[in-house]
């Protein structure tokens, strides 16, 4: 009797510290991740997460992860999920910014400022090789066009009107 | 008697210990291969590496809008911008600015650079039939600019690190070092871009994550197949740019085989013929 008492015990020793190792918290990275009831594309959709919040990572299949979302118990792709917070869309015009990898604090802008000492960013004439000199002033007219960020929702909720 | 019992249910406990020690083994290697994938998709990017991204990225950029031309319809544009920032709402990276453009060549084809510059060309989109078709394109696109396919197979970084080439390192070098550096490395992604093409393995990954991506935004994840097959006819063929997409059978087996994988019932999804259809009208 005692063995197998010893057994059980043995067994469950095992099983809890895997439970635990397999769950993690982890980031949503998209600006909208829909939760789904089953790991498929078909299934409802519970929930809709937005970018930045915590979620509970329960086990992975596929393309799908099964996670805890305030209790609430669903899947969603692989792909919007990560171990890190996301990165702010600021971080890369000015400021300081943190490394993940060092932990240390550097300001972001350096960069920019030294590779425009160098004569990197805006230079037209800085990348004369085999391929076209570079067109920089018609990428400016691409990069000023600006959409706001409702009008791409709306556009996106009449999808399906015919 | 008892002796042997205790023997036996010893020898039980000592398998189920090496079968437990096994799988915590496994879990661990598991786990460690995702942390090491993990870092580096996401731990070992700094601000700086976007930023180097970035950079790189709009010279690339440049070069592509010099060899092709922009064209210059404000409408459509604005109306493909929109399309592409639907699919941006579900997708991560959201740390970077994208820009939609069209080019002006009647050729079928798209690019994408690092930083999120994506082009599609005047002759790609006169071949889609449906707005899920030009998605499916975008999605794409945007998909080899999420899973960093130039910047990994450059090894563009901010700093070097190990055998990584460092654009921190190309700047900090003397003005000319620098440029000639640069220079060769946006030669490199030009000729991935317009001729050796991705590894086939990035076309997959790309069109499995476009299909996700589609999905999630509500278009019909089938029409990357339907517009592939499309492009990929004899007729059409004549009017593909160079070799950057090989339009193999390869390809065509992934897509159906993630269709089939994710269960993917394309009337459950929107095509959104009809808008796309209004928005086409405008074009010459």
């Amino acid at each position: 009797m005692i063995p197998r008492k010893l057994n059980l015990v043995i067994i469950l020793l095992f099983c809890i510290p895997c439970g635990v190792y397999a769950s993690s918290e982890q980031f949503i990275q998209s600006k909208i991740a829909k939760l789904y009831s089953t790991p498929s594309f078909n299934s409802e959709v519970l929930a809709e997460i937005s970018r930045g919040k915590v979620v509970i990572v329960i086990t992975t299949k596929s393309q799908w992860v099964k996670i805890n979302y305030n209790d609430q118990i669903g899947w969603i792709s692989k792909y919007v999920v990560s171990e890190t917070s996301p990165l702010e869309n600021k971080s890369l015009l000015s400021g300081p910014s943190k490394t993940d990898k060092n932990n240390v604090r550097r300001r972001a802008s350096g960069f920019n400022d030294v590779a425009a000492t160098r004569g990197l960013l805006e230079d037209k004439n800085n990348t004369k090789g085999k391929s076209e000199s570079p067109d920089f002033s018609t990428l400016e007219k691409v990069e000023s066009i600006k959409i706001d960020d409702e009008e791409v929702e709306e556009f996106h909720n009449k999808q399906s009107d015919p | 008697m008892q002796n042997s019992l205790i023997q036996s249910c010893m020898g039980k406990v000592a398998l189920i210990v090496c079968f437990a020690t096994l799988g915590c083994i496994q879990i661990c290697k598991a786990d460690n291969f995702r942390i090491r994938l993990h870092e580096i998709d996401s731990k070992a990017y700094s601000a700086e590496d976007i930023q180097a991204e970035v950079l790189f990225g709009r010279n690339i950029a440049a070069r592509v809008l010099a060899n092709l031309g922009l064209w210059q319809q404000d409408d459509i544009t604005h109306y493909v911008n929109l399309v592409g920032n639907s699919l941006l709402l579900y997708s991560s990276r959201r740390e970077l600015n994208y820009f939609f453009a069209i080019l002006d060549s009647e050729k079928v084809n798209a690019y994408s650079t690092p930083g999120g510059y994506v082009f599609i060309t005047r002759g790609a989109l006169q071949a889609c039939q449906d707005e899920s078709e030009l998605a499916a394109v975008l999605a794409h696109e945007i998909a080899h600019v999420i899973q960093r396919h130039i910047v990994k197979s450059l090894n563009i970084r901010s700093e070097s690190s190990d055998d990584l080439l460092g654009l921190s390192q190309m700047i900090s070098a003397s003005a000319n070092t620098a440029k000639i550096a640069l220079s060769q490395t946006v030669d490199k992604a030009m000729d991935l871009l317009f001729k050796d093409g991705y590894l086939i393995q990035q076309e997959l990954d790309a069109d499995q994550l476009a299909m996700l991506l589609l999905a999630q935004t509500g278009y019909d994840p089938t029409s990357l197949l339907r517009y592939l097959k499309r492009v990929d006819s004899p007729n059409m063929q004549k009017l593909s740019l160079g070799q950057t997409h090989p339009l193999s059978e390869q390809r065509f087996r992934h897509i159906s085989s993630v269709i089939k994988q994710e269960n993917i019932d394309s009337t459950a999804f929107n095509n959104a013929k009809n808008r796309f259809d209004h928005n086409l009208t405008l074009m010459p």
